[in-house]
């Protein structure tokens, strides 16, 4: 495929990405309201499933109207009146009504990294040695592939369910009850802020999806073009980096970060976030893009080494220029491993995202997980493994069915 | 050994000595949170103490932690490879899908799920006695080196008799092989220890009884007192350090040279 078009494709899943990701985290005041006859006033049913922004916005309050008077309940419970007598609840607070865009958000930055790297791998090639870019090898049947691959994803989510309800017994609930609650992928009610457990997962993921969404881009094409200017000139402090990356985590720089340009030049807000979102998002971003982007970078390094040695080898026995050599051959194989190793990238983000959420007070699926831990929330806790396995368990799947198409080699032989 | 592994083991054996020392000989405590000066070069602690026996016990506590599940890992994942190894037909394809399954799974959520259900949650930190997180790591971060083993001893399959081979050749002749794996998975295994034991402090995961280096940025975290930042800086730059000893231990035990 033209490298201008795989480009366009990838840019524009990027940019609806991040686009559907803050579309995602937008808020808006919220009232549910029922109203009746009688002489116990009952809060509107299934208000626990709206899209209630509560990490951002704080839990949903109830007010109480009985024959025109307010009344303040401290819970949103039944209320028993004192006479049979017109009612109208409301439970009121700021809902982020498109939070279910989020889904899509997460996977569609992924797929436009995914796409973007081969694109710049492609680009490099093109521009070096134009057609001879193009790989034609011996193909392999795709659907065997495909089904291997989706074996491989329910494999996975079967024994993550099977962890889950191995839990949840062990807590004491129903196994069959826990069984149909993920059949029909319903979370529950999370023990400590009342409200279903989808609702909070979604309402997170959006924050996740733009956080990751601004950063993953990034440090992974950076990475890469770093990686692939120091093939000609290799430096130390270039390899030596995954000692520093790896152990200066993201959130041992964002807190470097707090203290030069939050408490010392008070230039980015930290805490939470507030209006306008860009500036609550500079230092998050940056504290999880310094680490990654060396990390990636001598990721890909190391790939591209691997393969140069050994094409080297080759080069020398069939005379061929150096050019063709680096552009064909090694960008060739290397390409399809990247790709592949993209997802255990994407993994390694996310886990730093969380971490660098809780450091930040960012509200996202790591800030959720904090709060459900040190509230021993544990079907939030749950609905999150489960989340963070299904979003891996599919990332790996789109990963491997673009290697697929790209590299018919590693398709399955009839 | 080469020059990398020795740097590594130099750091990590500098590291330990001075926490050993240091969590031993308490120096004198001070007024509660005053920043570093020549009286206390790393500062003071919320309670007065002195931030160089704070971060000298963290850090013994760390390593403690890292040693555990570096151990554990080893005698759990080097036993079963080698059944692995030694079994065949439909017992092996069972044997072997116990490692895939625990390595497939996402390990943080899980390792968080598990300290939930051994933990007592108090509001503002997970209180989780240290030996279930120990076991809690290691029993997510076994399977590789079953994975590993178990494929170096099983025997080749050639399509002719004679050159049938035995578990017990097979063993043999990748001893050297099995020892060099072994010591790689107990040094990656420490990282690991180290590492997620870190990590789930700073997701509110601790035992009181032990703090460790994100513990102590947690419960400063927790008292309002973010501004002051040798609480915060000082232990994440020795994790820092502690790590990145381990890392070039792994790095130069993975070297052929």
């Amino acid at each position: 495929m033209n490298p201008y078009i795989l480009a366009a494709i990838s840019l524009a899943f990027l940019f609806s990405g991040i686009l559907f990701s803050y579309v995602s985290v937008i808020s808006e005041p919220y009232k549910d309201v029922n109203y009746g006859y009688g002489n116990c006033a009952l809060p509107p049913s299934d208000w626990q499933y709206r899209y209630w922004s509560v990490l951002a916005h704080g839990l949903p309050h109830p007010v109480l109207f009985v024959d025109g008077e307010r009344e303040n309940p401290s819970q949103i419970a039944p209320v028993k009146l004192n006479s049979t007598s017109f009612y109208v609840y409301s439970i009121e607070g700021y809902v982020q009504p498109y939070a279910y865009l989020s889904v899509y958000a997460m996977f569609s930055v992924f797929f436009g990294t995914l796409l973007g790297l081969k694109t710049l791998l492609y680009l490099a090639q093109y521009k070096a040695i134009g057609d001879l870019a193009e790989s034609k090898s011996p193909s392999g049947s795709l659907s065997l592939y495909v089904v291997k691959r989706i074996t491989n994803l329910v494999l996975v989510i079967v024994i993550t369910v099977s962890v889950i309800l191995v839990l949840e017994v062990l807590h004491g609930d129903n196994v069959l009850n826990s069984l149909f609650r993920m059949f029909t992928f319903n979370g529950g009610i999370s023990s400590h802020y009342s409200v279903s457990v989808d609702t909070l997962l979604l309402t997170s993921l959006g924050y996740t999806s733009l956080l990751l969404g601004i950063s993953m881009p990034f440090s992974v094409f950076a990475g890469s073009a770093i990686a692939m200017r120091n093939l000609s000139t290799p430096s130390t402090l270039f390899r030596e980096w995954k000692y520093v990356g790896s152990s200066l985590a993201s959130w041992v720089i964002g807190l470097s970060l707090i203290y030069a340009f939050h408490y010392g030049i008070p230039l980015f807000p930290s805490g939470g976030v507030g209006s306008p979102l860009f500036m609550y998002l500079v230092l998050p971003v940056t504290s999880l893009v310094i680490p990654t982007i060396g990390i990636t970078a001598n990721r890909m390094y190391d790939v591209v080494s691997k393969f140069r040695s050994t094409e080297n080898v080759k080069h020398e026995i069939k005379g061929l220029s150096s050019e063709i050599l680096l552009y064909r051959h090694v960008f060739g194989r290397i390409g399809v491993v990247l790709l592949n190793s993209i997802s255990s990238i994407f993994s390694e983000f996310l886990l730093s995202d969380f971490f660098t959420e809780v450091t930040f007070a960012v509200p996202g699926i790591g800030f959720l997980s904090w709060e459900a831990v040190v509230h021993g929330d544990y079907l939030v806790l749950e609905g999150i493994f489960l989340l963070y396995t299904v979003i891996i368990a599919v990332s790996n799947l789109i990963s491997d069915l673009v290697y697929g198409l790209f590299d018919p080699r590693v398709r399955v032989r009839r | 050994m080469n020059l990398t592994f020795k740097a590594g083991a130099t750091i990590t054996s500098v590291s330990l000595a001075l926490s050993f020392l240091f969590s031993i000989v308490e120096l004198p405590p001070g007024s509660p949170l005053s920043p570093p000066s020549m009286a206390y070069p790393l500062g003071t602690y919320i309670n007065g103490d002195n931030m160089i026996n704070e971060n000298a016990l963290a850090l013994l506590n760390t390593l403690i932690v890292a040693i555990a599940v570096g151990l554990i890992e080893v005698i759990i994942g080097l036993p079963y490879g080698m059944l692995v190894g030694l079994m065949k037909g439909k017992v092996k394809h069972m044997l072997v899908r116990i490692p895939d399954a625990i390595t497939i799974i996402p390990r943080g959520p899980l390792a968080l799920s598990l300290a939930l259900f051994f933990g007592s949650p108090r509001g503002y930190v997970l209180a989780t006695p240290i030996i279930f997180s120990i076991l809690i790591i290691s029993f997510t971060g076994w399977g590789n080196l079953a994975r590993q083993i178990g494929e170096i001893v099983t025997p080749s399959t050639y399509s002719f008799p004679q050159f049938y081979e035995t578990f017990t050749e097979k063993f043999r002749m990748s001893l050297a092989k099995i020892r060099k794996t072994t010591l790689i998975s107990f040094l990656n295994g420490m990282v690991d220890g180290a590492s997620v034991y870190t990590l789930m402090g700073v997701l509110g995961v601790g035992d009181p009884n032990f703090p460790t280096l994100t513990t102590i940025l947690v419960t400063g975290r927790l008292n309002g007192i973010l501004y002051a930042w040798w609480i915060f800086l000082i232990p994440s730059f020795f994790r820092a350090i502690f790590l990145i000893g381990l890392y070039m231990m792994v790095s130069g035990a993975q070297r052929n040279d």
